[in-house]
């Protein structure tokens, strides 16, 4: 008994500080080992501080001043003025809050939505799969963007949840079949049998066996989910069918309908937040090789 | 159960299992018809080349499989009902028999500790009431598969471990519901010749102490000769068991022409005992194919006693012949009878 | 009748291995796959080089052709290969004179004779494609060449040689392989596990092919296996491998039946026969060394029933042991000897057998 005290798994509330620090320690190592996927964690984090304490920092641009229109980037304003000669980073900084909630709740909904349905579907096959797998051809049919585009018009989308909801629909079909083909591969392994031999239920089966070496691929669906999320919101944010507070989107609207491309010092107002967004969208693709890394089960140890 | 009942003459009994795979014309019958029953402390071992059928059925036996037609029995109840649907008693069966994959590789999950992997059935069944005694079980399992000292193994994840550590692992797993019945699917053939002695020694001492009933599947029969030397060997070939009997009787005196062709066959590792063989000369080398199976006897195109208008017309059976063995060929069964 | 092809042509050597050592790194540190290894093959000798995975068996296979993956390196040895009086050092050999060596004089047979093949195009194909990349015959004369072969091997040309790999059995396509490396009649023939993930029965016809082959072209052949039971079928000598490096050299009997070396012992003790008495057997203990971090002194000692004080320390080396012919790489031999007193009648009923 005594020997099998000192073998007990090390859990319990007594260790959870140091567990935490060292787990937070060996996540940054296991981040690292991938140099571009470093960059973009680095580039991802610096995007999530900007638009959460960053607007702490830097004040809003609320006021208007005519004598400093289109005012190229200068110590007073780094990016320079837009059209009513308001500061365009502090508008960087404080439009971006949105975008980035909207993406994660998006990716989450999605990855949701598709782990859910492709595990079952796979695990459960027969007709439930059949006819999951004849609706998500149909839907993959549908030409996204346009329906999005027309259900904006006829539903109000100022409430962001409803907004990544709608989004999160309509972009289940590829998640689950991407995620269904992949439970179908590891369902196929001998532990998968031996747990079934082992009568260890469905739901263990499913949470135990199967997500765990499915983690990676999940992450990597979260962030392709992501960065889809961002195009539609800002198509739709350009296009002015949500109408949102102002963010990236909205400032490229802005610069656009306010004629920005024809004047030449307008550069900097259109180009803020079209880079912005570009930015943010190539810190989450390269992070995600990290995440490859990091779920990978081989890479660990005891 | 009460004093007046019987003991079940067979813990596992196959009756006429066949299993299809695929769909119309591409549909091909991987197992044709085999039927063989396993006495409580018994060893099986069901040898025969790739593709003759004998993984399916162990995965039929071990309850991974539905059979297309046929039942398996466990402890003579069935265990599937007329509709194929779960029987009564299926319960009992699942956590009766459990088997063991081939490959290490892939027989554990990867994101599992050995501790996980072992006590996760252990709590799932109540067999552990809780973290404490499910490690102590654990800790116990792993000394029984001779994986000491435990604090090696315990929170190791499967890829730190060596194929033959892995296979013994599988093994604990398996031994966490108590089984009665084990399938070993080619469970050495994939592990080190140095290490593959003490795994067997390994699970025949299960067998003596535990007193686990076998099914040991295996191409190799050297392996089968070792482990079942005191048990029965049955030989498959596309798809259905041609003989069946004793392993000294099957390894000396073989019946089937195709026993008889494989034991000529068979390269030993010692240089007089190989090179001094009598060869079995087929009459053809090619394994037909599971889409277009020869009439009759399945073996005649390849059979050095091939008889036309009986073994291409007629498909045997498998008989008994003399004492406690099988054989499914028209001309053995004829000469042994003769003498019996 | 098998010896006078053999002793004929024996006299010469094509190949010779001269402490050859072969490391790579991976992330852990340096694998040395590859100890110090010496050995010379002759005319019309097959030599079998046994061991478990991960012995190294494969590596020396590999770079004796000079196809070692990228992150591998040659630290030290010497290569020859004999064209009549005149050494080849294959160490130095650049590219085109490399790809001359791989197939008309030194040509390999790797194991997993479906990947060998491109899925996408016919035997002939393949055939053609080999025969141009090293110097070409006319085409009408490859595949007669071709088609001679194909009938050697025991193969209907005419079927196989339009046919697709994914046609053909395993049996059929390691034929295959083993016609196509006879193409450009190559001295020496390494042969990666030739018969391992095979059928029975069809084993039985490589080994015979393999057998008739040896007999009748007379050239070297070296292959690299796990199993025991093809070294008894087919070799002249065998090499036992551990760790790197070869513990014990001799002639088939020698090894089978008077092993000197513990692990050579080890293995033939492991290993059960079919058809022979019933024995029991004996099992090493332990595991394979981890060849990044390997034991000090003789790499076996942790494993070896008859380890001393000495064998912690000091790696034994390769020495002549019975008659020049049989070497080996322990301190312990008189030791090991005293436990095959078993075996040594079956040396003298196959010797026995042999000379008559």
């Amino acid at each position: 008994m005594t020997t099998s005290q000192a073998l007990m798994p090390k859990t319990g509330i007594r260790y959870w500080p140091g567990r935490f620090v060292r787990g937070i320690g060996r996540f940054l190592k296991l981040m690292s080992r991938n140099k571009t996927g470093f960059v973009g964690f680095l580039l991802f984090i610096g995007f999530v501080l900007m638009t959460t304490v960053g607007t702490l920092i830097v004040p809003k641009a609320t006021s208007a001043d005519i004598t400093a229109i289109y005012e190229p980037p200068s110590k007073t304003h780094l990016l320079g003025t837009d059209s009513q000669g308001k500061d365009i980073l502090a508008q960087i900084v404080h439009g971006g809050r949105d975008i980035l909630q909207m993406a994660l709740l998006t990716g989450i909904i999605s990855t949701f939505i598709g782990v859910a349905l492709g595990s079952l579907s796979a695990l459960i096959g027969g007709g439930f799969d059949a006819f999951l797998t004849m609706l998500a051809d149909i839907w993959l049919t549908i030409p996204r963007f346009p329906l999005l585009a027309v259900l904006a018009t006829l539903i109000k989308l100022d409430n962001m949840l409803l907004l990544a909801l709608l989004l999160s629909v309509l972009s289940w079909a590829g998640l689950y079949r991407s995620i269904r083909a992949q439970v179908f591969s590891l369902k196929e392994r001998d532990y998968i049998e031996a747990a079934v031999a082992l009568d260890l239920g469905m739901w263990h089966i499913i949470f135990s066996e199967v997500l765990p070496n499915m983690l990676s691929y999940i992450a990597i669906s979260f962030t392709f989910g992501m960065t889809s999320a961002i195009y539609a919101q800002v198509g739709l944010v350009f296009l002015g069918l949500v109408p949102l507070t102002r963010n990236w989107g909205v400032m490229i609207n802005l610069a656009w309908t306010q004629g920005a491309i024809f004047f030449k010092d307008s550069v900097y107002f259109i180009m803020a937040p079209v880079t912005a967004i570009a930015l943010f969208q190539l810190s989450i693709v390269w992070m995600s090789r990290s995440l490859e890394e990091i779920f990978n089960p081989r890479l660990r140890t005891g | 159960m009460s004093e007046g009942l019987q003991k079940p003459q067979y813990l596992i009994e196959a009756r006429n299992l066949v299993r299809m795979f695929g769909a119309r014309r591409e549909r091909v019958t991987a197992v044709d018809g085999v039927s063989f029953g396993i006495r409580e402390g018994e060893v099986v071992c069901l040898v025969g080349e790739s593709g003759c059928g004998k993984t399916t059925t162990g995965k039929m036996i071990a309850g991974l499989l539905k059979p297309t037609a046929g039942q398996v029995l466990y402890t003579e109840k069935p265990v599937w009902t007329p509709r194929g649907d779960r029987g009564e008693d299926f319960k009992k069966f699942r956590l009766g028999v459990q088997i063991i994959h081939q490959d290490p590789y892939a027989s554990l999950n990867p994101s599992h500790t050995i501790y996980q992997i072992l006590s996760a059935p252990l709590l799932h069944h109540k067999f552990a009431a809780n973290t404490r005694e499910a490690l102590d079980r654990v800790i116990e399992l792993l000394t029984t598969v001779g994986l000491s000292p435990v604090e090696d193994f315990l929170y190791k994840y499967p890829h730190q471990l060596s194929g033959g550590q892995r296979q013994r692992v599988s093994v604990a797993r398996a031994l966490t519901v108590n089984p009665r019945f084990i399938v070993a699917d080619e469970a050495v053939s994939m592990v080190d010749v140095s290490i593959r002695v003490g795994l067997l020694n390994m699970m025949a001492d299960l067998k003596r102490e535990l007193g686990v009933t076998y099914l040991f599947i295996t191409h190799d029969l050297a392996v089968a000769k070792f482990f079942a030397w005191e048990g029965r060997i049955a030989v498959m070939y596309v798809g259905s068991i041609v003989e069946f009997a004793s392993t000294p009787q099957l390894i000396n005196d073989p019946l089937h022409p195709y026993s008889k062709a494989l034991l000529a066959a068979v390269p030993e590792a010692d240089p007089e005992l190989t090179r001094s063989k009598q060869r079995v000369e087929l009459r053809s080398q090619d394994i037909p194919s599971l889409l277009a199976l020869p009439s009759g006897c399945r073996f005649h195109p390849r059979c050095p006693y091939f008889e036309p208008g009986l073994c291409d017309v007629e498909r045997p059976e498998l008989l008994p012949v003399g004492n406690n063995r099988q054989v499914a060929c028209h001309i053995a069964a004829r000469e042994a009878g003769a003498v019996s | 009748m098998e010896n006078k092809v053999a002793d004929a042509s024996k006299s010469k050597v094509p190949l010779t291995v001269e402490d050859l050592w072969v490391e790579y790194k991976i992330e852990r540190g340096v694998v040395k796959a590859v100890r110090g290894v010496s050995f010379e093959l002759a005319r019309g000798e097959s030599l079998a080089l046994i061991g478990e995975s991960g012995c190294g068996k494969t590596t020396l296979g590999v770079a004796l052709i000079r196809l070692l993956v990228k992150a591998a390196r040659i630290p030290k040895g010497e290569i020859t290969y004999w064209r009549g009086n005149q050494g080849v050092d294959v160490l130095s050999l650049k590219e085109k004179e490399l790809r001359r060596f791989r197939w008309r004089e030194c040509a390999m047979v790797f194991q997993s004779a479906l990947n060998a093949f491109n899925p996408v195009l016919r035997i002939w194909d393949q055939i053609l494609d080999t025969s141009k990349a090293h110097g070409g015959m006319p085409r009408a004369q490859v595949r007669e060449r071709a088609m001679q072969l194909l009938e050697y091997v025991q193969l209907d040309p005419k079927r196989v040689i339009d046919a697709y790999p994914h046609e053909l059995s395993g049996g059929m396509r390691q034929r295959v392989l083993l016609a196509m490396s006879l193409l450009l009649d190559p001295q020496v023939l390494i042969l990666d596990e030739p018969t391992t993930a095979l059928d029975i029965l069809t084993q039985r016809t490589i080994i015979d092919l393999l057998r008739r082959l040896k007999e009748e072209i007379g050239f070297a052949m070296l292959f690299i296996s796990h199993d025991l039971a093809t070294a008894a079928e087919l070799a002249d000598r065998v090499a036992t491998m551990y760790a790197g490096s070869i513990v014990e050299l001799g002639p088939v009997a020698d090894i089978f039946y008077r092993p000197a070396h513990p692990y050579t012992l080890g293995l033939i003790r492991a290993v059960p026969t079919v058809t022979g008495e019933f024995e029991k057997l004996i099992s090493i203990p332990g595991a394979p060394p981890d060849l990044v971090d390997p034991p000090p002194g003789c790499k076996f000692h942790p494993r070896c029933p008859y380890a001393t004080e000495r064998c912690l320390t000091e790696e034994p080396k390769l020495e002549v042991h019975y008659g020049e012919t049989h070497s080996v790489a322990c301190f312990n031999v008189r030791r090991v000897q005293e436990d095959t007193h078993d075996l040594q009648e079956r040396y003298e009923r196959y010797m026995g057998g042999k000379t008559l």
